[in-house]
């Protein structure tokens, strides 16, 4: 007899169930068919690594957002007309604002934990497009969108562009004086753009800003279309990742054609399910002892209101650094203008975007290697790539930086047009500095990077 | 191979915060409890369940790894030929007939682009409202509680925010300007200007030429204005000029008089557009 | 531990520890800046003195322009241990004999004992503290009177709701919209409002105070500048159900504390990651 049927004689004998999963699994291949390929898929195999939890913080990010986002939608109203305030937030009692900001409040001062959601929703938004980013890096510095993942990578580069266009547009939503500024500077920059700037500008705000319509516009682009736009990527995402398997380090037993990980089912099932709600743990934490975006003390947007220390969140910053580091050079030819603000606010993110799409094909060109391959690079075996995206990501961070240098200069005591010349100079000089000095360092060191592996 | 001893605390630890964490969170949401404690209780309950299922599949399950086939790139590369081929036979239907099939993408690719009309719906065009205000010959200037803006509101000097009178949200938004009055002598006008700025009361227009936002700071000992968005520092007794930041163009200067009654009036709109500079805004 | 397992090996989760530091690091100035304040001279606010002769008066400050010497205390016609009476004998050398200004501005929009209170005991920044001087039964009396009495009456009419209106056109492009303060090109930055008593407020919006222009009777009556008293009083300690406010300084230290959420999750997954043995199929 075997320990198997002695458990289950044992277990019957004393009243004691089997696992409820044995008539699911009956069920599902009467109903379904295919259990074998159930029965394959239960071994699933994941390689592990830190650094191959960097998408799931992504994922669940998502799912922490969808899940606040339905909370926090049946709540929020999206009309700019006026209204005065009635609700319990006594400085702004009698004040006029829009329906939307109000709604805001509402959720955030009247609604039982509408402020704990509502800061959940921003702070998971934070640490979302932070997670896509160095998911976005480690994929890069260990070549993982080498053949079979090319396409991947763009879907990856297509998700980060519409998340953080999402994240604009939600926090553009409550119509407070900082984020309201935010779109009147979206205005300018749409407007920027030669031949179809001013046209598109009132197009797509709805006229002139402000046209009293842009939030009614904006909120089915933010609730509905880019979060469907985002969850079917990310299928496609999830679903070439399942079927190529992921890319694994080099190490023992490992190769092109053997993937070595743990199986999905039991061990790496119960460490993600624990890692989402580990993901959901740290972000509420944040939102319960952390104040993110006060919008009552920003008090309604209305045009001739101004702030300083006004930025936009984070992942837009290398834009505003962008926007405030451009010196005023206006291009005009003849009655026509090209104004300054086109090249920080719409040239130069192209030209970060552009080749990043193209990497898989700019590394074929580099490399010449069209091979199929399933074991990731150390970042120390190729320097010429490691050094590239450390430049690049100075660079990005020193934008980053200049996006928010009036809040620097007055937290750390320094005069502001110092530290915008100083950042200035350091965005042309710094990033080829660190490129060379990352790629000088690897190159003497890749020789025993590769040792340590083996 | 039986893995050895591992401790199981963490896990009970876990499950005990879990729960200690939940009924907190429901007792803390009936009572009414502060947005700490609610969230606190929330993130102790996601934290201990996190904890006790990541504890779990990290220390208490089988802790082997197996191996397995990569399946792509595919064992049977020749595979591959055969779909094509299968690929193709079904496609032949509309390929065999080339000149249809290519009308036929025709069609489609016309159709497509004629829904590209549709974004006309979405808002108007911009006609002349980049290039014009509120201001007109005779209105006056109000502050922003309503009230008409006369000389002796700024009598010793001082600047002021104001607006078209009865100027609706949109008007208020791209006419505001800021009203200086010099008493001591220090302004000159730009040369053309000399009868914009009656008894040195002087309005330049508050929307910054670089992005739009108000040119809210104004600096009294240097007699600069200053956008708190990027910046941008204009000089108000040279034109409001731009000297330093991003912007590129000077504030536009809103013509002033001064009626019978002491109230200011504009003599007419602006001569230039407002704001962030654009395509056609010469 | 780190070497066992095929992966970036240790160098990446020791970055991680030092950008999570550094997160940190820069989340405790920010509050620091939007606390208190700043440590460096660029942001001290510049002492009231007059200005020298070829440095033109602030815009607007010709409505009030303060004395230089204080005038000797005339005898009070008050009874001893009213507010009258504790005025006349410690604050109408500066302020004048019925609040019109003398060393020390008007106290017309001085209008609501709240007000008052703080200023008397903290002192401001030309104001000396009568924290040790007066007692609390003679600091109340004296705000109830200043309030009161020497108050313009139509400033005793100012709200808080028009006053965070006014702020947020005149005073917020270059404090914040909280107070926190804001960088400014050149001389000194616009400081943490946080720091002073609210009534401080109205003191510098007559007075000006370097490059900030004066508001004093041009660009705001009393009613007025009193309603932003009030508003100042609403976010000097500003309501914050959402917890640690990070020095109120806006997105920028949001996106750090951001950051140190991220590095918190990175670390969590090189613990959950990490295997006990050797990976050997």
């Amino acid at each position: 007899m075997s320990n198997h049927d002695l458990k289950r004689g044992l277990g019957k004998a004393f009243g004691v169930r089997t696992s409820p999963l044995r008539p699911a699994g009956r069920w599902l291949h009467t109903n379904l068919g295919g259990s074998r390929l159930l029965r394959e898929e239960l071994r699933h195999i994941f390689p592990d690594s830190w650094a191959f939890f960097l998408g799931e913080i992504a994922m669940y990010c998502f799912v922490i957002l969808v899940a606040t986002g339905i909370f926090l939608a049946l709540f929020f109203q999206a009309s700019e007309a006026p209204v005065i305030y009635e609700g319990s937030y006594e400085p702004l009692a009698g004040a006029e604002m829009s329906i939307a900001y109000d709604s805001v409040l509402q959720l955030s001062l009247d609604v039982p934990a509408g402020l704990l959601m509502r800061q959940l929703h921003h702070w998971a938004a934070l640490v979302f497009v932070g997670a896509l980013i160095i998911h976005m890096i480690r994929m890069f510095v260990t070549a993982a969108y080498r053949r079979p993942r090319r396409i991947n990578w763009l879907i990856g580069l297509s998700l980060v562009l519409l998340v953080g266009m999402n994240g604009l547009m939600g926090y553009s939503l409550p119509d407070d004086l900082l984020s309201g500024t935010g779109l009147r500077i979206s205005f300018a920059i749409t407007e920027s753009i030669p031949f179809v700037g001013p046209a598109l500008a009132t197009l797509l705000f709805g006229g002139e800003f402000p046209s009293g319509g842009l939030i009614a516009r904006v909120y089915p682009v933010h609730i509905f279309l880019l979060p469907a736009a985002i969850g079917g990527l990310l299928g496609a995402h999830l679903g070439l990742l399942w079927l190529q398997r992921h890319t694994q380090f080099p190490g023992p037993g490992r190769s092109d054609r053997v993937i070595v990980g743990t199986p999905m089912v039991p061990a790496y099932a119960l460490r993600t399910t624990g890692y989402l709600l580990l993901v959901a743990g740290v972000c509420t934490a944040f939102a319960a002892f952390v104040q993110i975006n006060p919008v009552w003390l920003y008090g309604p947007y209305r045009a001739w209101d101004a702030t300083t220390a006004a930025q936009p969140d984070w992942y837009m910053g290398w834009l505003e650094g962008g926007v405030r580091m451009m010196p005023g050079w206006d291009i005009q030819i003849g009655g026509l203008l090209i104004p300054a603000l086109f090249w920080p606010a719409v040239v130069l993110p192209g030209l970060i975007f552009t080749p990043l799409f193209l990497v898989p094909w700019i590394d074929w060109v580099a490399n010449r290697d069209g091979a199929f391959h399933n074991v990731l690079l150390l970042p120390g075996q190729h320097p010429a790539r490691t050094a590239l995206a450390a430049g690049f990501i100075t660079f990005l961070s020193l934008l980053l930086v200049a996006g928010g240098n009036d809040v620097f200069a007055f937290a750390y005591g320094w005069s502001q047009p110092w530290l915008l010349e100083v950042l200035q100079w350091l965005t042309i000089v710094l990033p080829p500095v660190v490129a060379v000095v990352t790629y000088a360092l690897l190159r003497g060191g890749a020789r025993r990077w590769a040792s340590t592996v083996r | 191979m039986t893995p050895p001893r591992v401790t199981t605390w963490p896990v009970g630890l876990g499950i005990v915060a879990a729960i200690a964490g939940a009924v907190s969170f429901a007792v803390c949401f009936v009572i009414g409890a502060s947005n700490a404690w609610l969230g606190g209780s929330l993130a102790l309950a996601l934290l201990g369940l996190g904890l006790a299922l990541a504890y779990w599949g990290r220390d208490l399950a089988d802790d082997h790894v197996i191996a397995g086939r990569y399946p792509v790139p595919p064992d049977d590369p020749e595979g591959g030929a055969a779909l094509a081929t299968q690929l193709d036979e079904h496609a032949s239907v509309i390929t065999r007939r080339s000149f249809l099939s290519k009308a036929l993408v025709l069609g489609i690719g016309v159709f497509a682009l004629s829904q590209v009309v549709l974004l006309g719906a979405l808002g108007p065009l911009p006609g002349d409202s980049l290039r014009t205000t509120g201001w007109r010959k005779g209105r006056r200037l109000v502050d922003s509680e309503g009230e008409p803006v006369t000389r002796d509101v700024l009598a010793s000097g001082g600047f002021l925010v104001a607006f078209p009178e009865d100027g609706d949200h949109l008007e208020r938004a791209d006419s505001q300007i800021v009203l200086l009055h010099f008493v001591n002598g220090e302004f000159t006008p730009q040369p053309g200007r000399e009868t914009w700025s009656p008894e040195d009361f002087v309005a330049y227009s508050r929307v910054c030429t670089h992005a739009g936002c108000s040119v809210a700071q104004y600096a009294d000992v240097d007699q600069l204005l200053l956008c708190p968005c990027h910046q941008s520092t204009f000089d108000v007794l040279n034109g409001a000029a731009p000297t330093s930041g991003p912007a590129s163009r000077p504030l536009p200067q809103l013509p002033l008089a001064i009626d019978d009654e002491g109230v200011l009036y504009a003599q007419s709109d602006f001569t230039e557009p407002i704001g962030p500079g654009f395509w056609n805004a010469v | 531990m780190w070497g066992r397992e095929p992966g970036l090996s240790w160098p990446a989760p020791a970055l991680l520890v030092l950008a999570l530091v550094a997160a940190v690091l820069a989340c405790v100035a920010f509050a620091a800046a939007g606390v208190s304040v700043s440590a460096a001279a660029a942001s001290a606010p510049p002492p009231l003195q007059s200005p020298p002769a070829e440095v033109l008066p602030p815009q607007g400050s010709g409505s009030f322009t303060p004395a230089a010497t204080p005038q000797p205390v005339p005898s009070s016609t008050y009874p001893p241990g009213t507010g009258g009476r504790v005025y006349g004998e410690n604050c109408s050398g500066c302020h004048g004999a019925r609040g019109e200004g003398l060393v020390g501005p008007p106290l017309a929009a001085a209008a609501f004992a709240s007000l008052v209170g703080p200023m008397v005991v903290e002192g401001g920044i030309s104001m000396p503290a009568f924290a040790g001087v007066l007692s609390d039964a003679d600091v109340d009396a004296v705000s109830d009177f200043v309030a009161g009495e020497l108050s313009d009456p139509e400033a005793r009419t100012a709200q808080v709701t028009p006053g965070g209106d006014l702020f947020r056109v005149y005073c917020s492009g270059c404090h914040s919209a909280i107070g926190s303060g804001g960088a400014m090109p050149s001389l000194n930055n616009a400081p943490n409002i946080r720091q002073y008593p609210p009534a401080e407020a109205i003191a510098a919006m007559i007075l000006g105070r370097g490059n900030m222009p004066s508001f004093a009777g041009n660009t705001l009556d009393v009613r007025q500048q009193a309603s932003v008293a009030l508003y100042v009083q609403v976010i000097d300690d500003p309501p914050s159900p959402g917890g640690f406010g990070l020095g109120y300084l806006g997105p920028v230290p949001e996106g750090a504390a951001g950051a140190v959420a991220l590095l918190l999750l990175i670390l969590i997954s090189v613990w959950l990651a990490w295997r006990s043995r050797k990976a050997v199929p």
